[in-house]
C-alpha cells in the first residue's frame, strides 16, 4: 500500500528509529510499510497518522485496495 | 503499560533465575558421575553426556546474558521501551505466527529436555528426539527467512 510517510518524515524531520519509537514499532517495520512491503495494522496505521496530526485515509492510499 | 511490562520482566528475571540454578544443579550431578559411571564407557555416550553437558552450559550461558539485558533495561527508561517496541512489533509478530513462532519454540525446549532426560537411559531415544528438534527448527528458520524477505 502506498503511503506519504516518508514525505511527513523528512517534512517532520524525523528519521524511521525515531518514528518506529514515538508510535511504538521498530526502524525495520517502518522500512517495510514505506517500501509498501507490509501493510501496518489499524492500530499502527492510526498511530502514524495521529503523530502527524493526520488522519489514516491522509496518510495511506487506500485507493488501490481491492474490495 | 511499561510498569506492566516492568513487572513481565522481573518475572522472566526470576524465571530464567530458576532455571539456571537447576540446570547448574543438573551439570554439577552430571559431572559428579550420580547419572551412572558407565554413561562414558563409549563414543556415544560420551557424545551423548557431552552434548547435555554442553546444551546445559550454554543455557545457563543464554540465561544470563538475558538476565542483563533485562536488568539494565529495567534500569533505563528509555532502553525499556525499546526493548517493550522491538517485543511488541506487529510485523514481527505477523512474522513469528507465520514461521510457527512460540509453539516451535515451545515444543523444541520441551523435546531437548526429554532428550537431555532420554540421554541418561537410551541414546536411541536421545538421537531421535534431537533430530526432531533440528528438523521443526530448521523448517521453522527457514519460514522466517521467508517472510522476513517477504515483509
Amino acid at each position: 500500500m502506498k503511503t506519504k510517510i516518508k514525505e511527513l518524515r523528512k517534512k517532520h524531520k524525523l528519521s524511521q528509529a525515531e518514528l518506529a519509537f514515538e508510535v511504538g514499532t521498530t526502524r525495520q517495520t517502518i522500512t517495510s510499510i514505506e517500501c509498501e512491503k507490509y501493510t501496518a495494522s489499524l492500530v499502527l496505521a492510526y498511530k502514524i497518522a495521529s503523530h502527524f496530526g493526520m488522519t489514516i485515509e491522509e496518510v495511506f492510499d487506500f485507493s488501490e485496495v481491492e474490495d | 503499560m511499561m510498569e506492566k511490562y516492568r513487572k513481565i520482566l522481573q518475572k522472566r528475571i526470576l524465571l530464567m533465575a530458576i532455571a539456571i540454578i537447576s540446570a547448574a544443579m543438573l551439570l554439577l550431578l552430571q559431572v559428579s558421575g550420580f547419572f551412572g559411571a558407565d554413561l562414558k564407557s563409549d563414543f556415544s555416550n560420551g557424545m551423548v553426556s557431552g552434548f547435555q553437558s554442553g546444551l546445559l552450559t550454554a543455557l545457563i550461558g543464554v540465561f544470563t546474558v538475558f538476565i542483563i539485558r533485562y536488568r539494565m533495561a529495567l534500569k533505563d527508561q528509555m532502553k525499556l521501551k525499546l526493548f517493550y517496541n522491538q517485543e511488541n512489533d506487529e510485523r514481527k509478530k505477523v512474522i513469528k505466527q507465520k514461521s510457527g513462532g512460540n509453539i516451535v519454540i515451545f515444543y523444541s525446549v520441551v523435546i531437548i529436555f526429554a532428550a537431555i532426560i532420554a540421554g541418561y537411559f537410551n541414546t536411541t531415544v536421545f538421537y531421535t528426539l534431537i533430530a526432531c528438534v533440528l528438523f521443526q527448527l530448521s523448517v521453522s528458520s527457514l519460514l522466517k527467512f521467508y517472510y522476513l524477505r517477504k515483509y
